[in-house]
């Protein structure tokens, strides 16, 4: 049976890495003829050279680094404010009639609109940390209010039956029978913050951070460094999510067995 | 009967007490002067100007300069996505060979590629044309691929009993299965494309509604930015809702006709 399965995953794995594979050879033989122009565009060996240069100078992780302390910041600040948002709408209908108006107004502007604004609020870091703040706040909030949405009628009974206050209530029935849906809006918010952080350290630029290392490169027209800091983005985003997803599981698993 | 309105009131009061407490607090601190009103624009002033620039006809230039752009990068993105959406969908083959590429693409943040796109396209319409494109691909292509790889075996079995050609198996029963999950993703990609056209233009244009907000920064008459991000967010919501509309007028049709 194990036999199979392996196999099957065997041939799935190796009809998609066809692709792939031949997009690079494609790639490195286009160089090597130099088809490809190696001054307009680097061969996959530039880009393989690119890398063990940014990184045994530590320019890379230095600049990671600064993206990462910058993207938790924004986010922390942003899923705080939202996971608030979400409970004052979810609980209170006051709060809800006097919030949704002005949140669903202010969420129609794309985030990219606020950089300009931000500039002349408050200069540098906290611009830019503002600015993934307000993309991770949304999804946390909105996902909390929908979780807060699908509680089952019958729990506030039990709660009224107990006599439950505003804030029994909270802890007992709505904190944990919304937090699956709130961790989906962390997971949603961490990926925009991610995003959002690139998209900061280029509108307001020269901070340091993965995209601004990306954008002096740009303009040192060194493409091969522009195509290493790509994958490091990616690869980065990538392990965020995947963490996020295998929390989600765990939190699940970890109440079904409460 | 009274109660209905009496709640209705209160949703609309509610509603609009948190927005008036805002215009009234930067029309106080805007005259004052407690902060510099170049940066806390009095709203009547951000009035007078948007009805000044609408008149001029100078908010319509920029508006269209980026719908334009918004719709042509829309057409070819989504366009593309939903071809490969639905030829994925229904060749298996083909599905695994492209979907690893595909993900790792996609594990990119948008504004990831924006450096590496103006090496290659410059800085001009078409960087601009390939960067919506590129928001507007990845959510089209995921949406048409789940909805039509979703649509549930019985139906196929069906349409194989009444011996359906392929013409026939597509409209009568992939594509209307499918079209709630297409609506989303036409819906997302729209959003993404607007966002997109947005970001890009605060890098570089000279024409475009977010040229127009980074120009009003850049000559510090933040009245401008503010008219820009309210456009920006108004023109994003009437987009939206058209499409909610549409596809809302296009399933009761669609349920007529079946």
């Amino acid at each position: 049976m194990n036999a199979i399965i392996d196999k099957a995953m065997l041939k799935r794995f190796v009809e998609g890495s066809i692709l792939p594979v031949m997009l690079l050879l494609i790639w490195y033989f286009l160089s090597k003829a130099r088809i490809i122009d190696a001054l307009t565009f680097p061969s996959p060996s530039d880009v393989l050279n690119g890398f063990l240069k940014v990184w045994k100078e530590g320019l890379l992780a230095e600049n990671l680094l600064i993206s990462i302390i910058r993207v938790s910041k924004g986010f922390l600040i942003g899923a705080s404010v939202g996971y608030v948002i979400g409970i004052m709408i979810g609980m209170s209908r006051i709060a809800e009639k006097m919030i949704s108006p002005v949140f669903n107004a202010v969420r129609q502007v794309p985030i990219p609109a606020f950089a300009p604004l931000l500039v002349l609020v408050s200069i540098g870091e906290p611009s830019r940390v503002l600015f993934i703040a307000i993309g991770a706040c949304y999804p946390v909030a909105l996902n909390t209010v929908e979780g807060i949405r699908s509680i089952r009628k019958e729990y506030f009974e039990v709660g009224n039956v107990f006599r439950f206050g505003r804030i029994r209530r909270f802890l007992k029935i709505i904190l944990p029978s919304s937090f699956p849906s709130t961790l989906t809006g962390l997971r949603i918010g961490l990926s925009v913050s991610w995003l959002l952080v690139v998209a900061a350290e280029i509108f307001i630029s020269s901070g340091g951070g993965i995209g601004d290392m990306m954008w002096a490169c740009r303009e040192t027209s060194n493409i091969d460094l522009v195509i290493v800091c790509i994958v490091t983005i990616a690869l980065v985003g990538f392990t965020m999510n995947y963490l996020m997803q295998k929390l989600e599981i765990i939190f699940s698993k970890w109440r079904l067995t409460r | 009967m009274l109660s209905i309105d009496r709640n209705k009131v209160s949703t609309v009061f509610l509603g609009l007490l948190v927005p008036l407490l805002l215009l009234i607090t930067m029309e106080v601190v805007g005259t004052t002067e407690i902060l510099p009103s170049q940066i806390i624009v009095p709203p009547h002033r951000i009035y007078a100007l948007l009805l000044d620039m609408l008149s001029t006809g100078e908010l319509f230039g920029h508006l269209r300069c980026s719908v334009v752009r918004v719709l042509s990068g829309f057409a070819i993105g989504a366009g593309a996505g939903f071809l490969l959406g639905v030829l994925m969908a229904l060749v298996p083959r083909l599905q695994r060979a492209l979907t690893p590429l595909l993900i790792s693409f996609n594990q990119v943040p948008l504004f990831g590629w924006v450096p590496f796109l103006m090496i290659l396209f410059g800085i001009d319409e078409q960087f601009k044309i390939v960067f919506v494109s590129l928001a507007a691909f990845f959510p089209m292509l995921l949406n048409t691929f789940e909805g039509i790889h979703g649509v549930p075996i019985v139906y196929l079995e069906v349409a194989r009993a009444f011996e359906f050609n392929n013409g026939k198996l597509m409209r009568k029963v992939l594509f209307p299965a499918a079209l709630p999950s297409i609506f989303t993703g036409i819906k997302l990609s729209l959003g993404f494309s607007w966002m997109s056209v947005i970001g890009a233009e605060l890098i570089a244009a000279s024409e475009g509604v977010g040229f127009m907000i980074v120009w009003g920064r850049q000559l510090f008459q933040m009245d401008i930015v503010y008219v820009g991000i309210i456009t920006v967010g108004t023109v994003g919501y009437v987009m939206f809702r058209g499409l909610e509309v549409l596809e809302s007028s296009l399933m009761k049709w669609h349920r007529k006709n079946v």
